[in-house]
């Protein structure tokens, strides 16, 4: 590989890992690798091929600094979502054996049970979220430090969704098939992926800065896109699995 | 696993130490790359430590106030056409740093010198 191109995925990469962090911070470390890979570039007795080994022995350390300066209420929705990834694949790991399953499933108690609380544990947690999306859309709470809201709500919303994962895949593994030809069951599929896509960008993004905005009572515009594409998509996916019940396709 | 107060991993060691050599032969001010150079040489390494690592540590150094930094001033990089460096030097708590790692090392030695012997 040319050391041109080794530059540019050297900041291709910086520039990943800094989106989002406060701009002085961002501009810095920009700036500092920057200079290296330029002093790399022109000292005559340096060695420009090893750009790319320097990039890839340090992209853990990058990650692990790029996770220090995230808001404490971010690193703690980050922390839910590997542990829920995580708990999914272990699930499924141990839940796809047919034997496990039917044992399950005999069960009388064992679908109500799940159902009763896939529902209300979803309840919680849409529920938590309106109320930070309309925060973030400056509707309500105004008078509240937008962290302030987040550090209160953040530590019920991560618990729900962990509950809401593992007894939805409970739920979808009774009967695979069936959901997955469901039309309604991949709408809600695309709006949940989506959905965890925006929070994390949200949390990656603009509520890095959130000392920046956070007694603002407007906050900035893509907090409010942000809002509101969370409330738009939580409401698909709570539409969406109503009809998942109903085989409207079959 | 969190280490001791005050106690430095190798790597920030490495760097005290570069940035104490760098000193000793007139350089008082020193940049990443240059740091990383410095440490290659000193430790004979094959490789210059990754950016990610050698920037997280001179981060952490600063932080415990073993470094100082500041960016160095534009009109001097842009005379050289060049982007600007962002400067570190060593602080009076760096040097004890080292003097402390120094001395450690020395009574390890000796140490192992008297169990030999004994």
């Amino acid at each position: 590989m040319s050391a041109e191109l080794a530059v540019s995925v050297t900041r291709w990469w910086t520039r990943v890992y800094t989106l989002g962090l406060p701009a002085d911070l961002r501009a810095a470390r920009r700036a500092e690798i920057e200079s290296d890979l330029w002093e790399s570039l022109h000292d005559p007795a340096g060695p420009r091929v090893q750009i790319l080994p320097r990039l890839a022995g340090g992209l853990v350390d990058d990650v692990c600094w790029r996770a220090n300066h995230l808001a404490d209420e971010s690193r703690l929705m980050w922390l839910t979502i590997a542990t829920g990834c995580l708990l999914l694949a272990a699930m499924w790991e141990w839940l796809a054996r047919p034997a496990i399953m039917a044992m399950l499933l005999e069960s009388v108690w064992f679908y109500p049970i799940v159902e009763s609380v896939h529902v209300l544990v979803i309840v919680i947690f849409i529920g938590l979220n309106v109320m930070l999306d309309a925060r973030t859309l400056g509707i309500t709470l105004r008078r509240v430090p937008a962290s302030e809201v987040a550090a209160h709500i953040l530590p019920w919303v991560a618990p729900a969704a962990l509950v809401t994962l593992v007894t939805g895949m409970l739920l979808f593994l009774t009967d695979p098939t069936r959901f997955s030809a469901n039309p309604f069951f991949l709408v809600k599929t695309i709006a949940l992926v989506l959905a965890a896509m925006n929070l994390l960008i949200f949390h990656a993004g603009v509520y890095s800065r959130v000392r920046e905005w956070d007694n603002a009572r407007t906050p900035p515009r893509a907090a409010r896109i942000s809002a509101a594409c969370s409330l738009a998509l939580w409401t698909v996916v709570l539409v969406a699995s109503r009809l998942v019940a109903y085989n409207w396709f079959g | 696993m969190r280490r001791k107060p005050g106690a430095l991993v190798p790597l920030e060691l490495a760097i005290c130490v570069a940035a104490c050599d760098l000193r000793q032969q007139g350089t008082e001010e020193f940049h990443g790359y240059l740091i990383a150079k410095a440490i290659k040489e000193h430790a004979d390494n094959r490789l210059l430590t990754a950016y990610g690592t050698l920037y997280r540590a001179l981060g952490r150094l600063e932080t415990m106030g073993l470094l100082v930094s500041h960016w160095e001033d534009a009109m001097i990089a842009a005379g050289e056409n060049r982007p600007r460096r962002r400067l570190y030097s060593l602080t009076p708590a760096g040097e004890e740093a080292v003097a402390e790692a120094a001395r450690l090392a020395a009574g390890q030695q000796r140490a192992k010198k008297g169990w030999a012997s004994a």
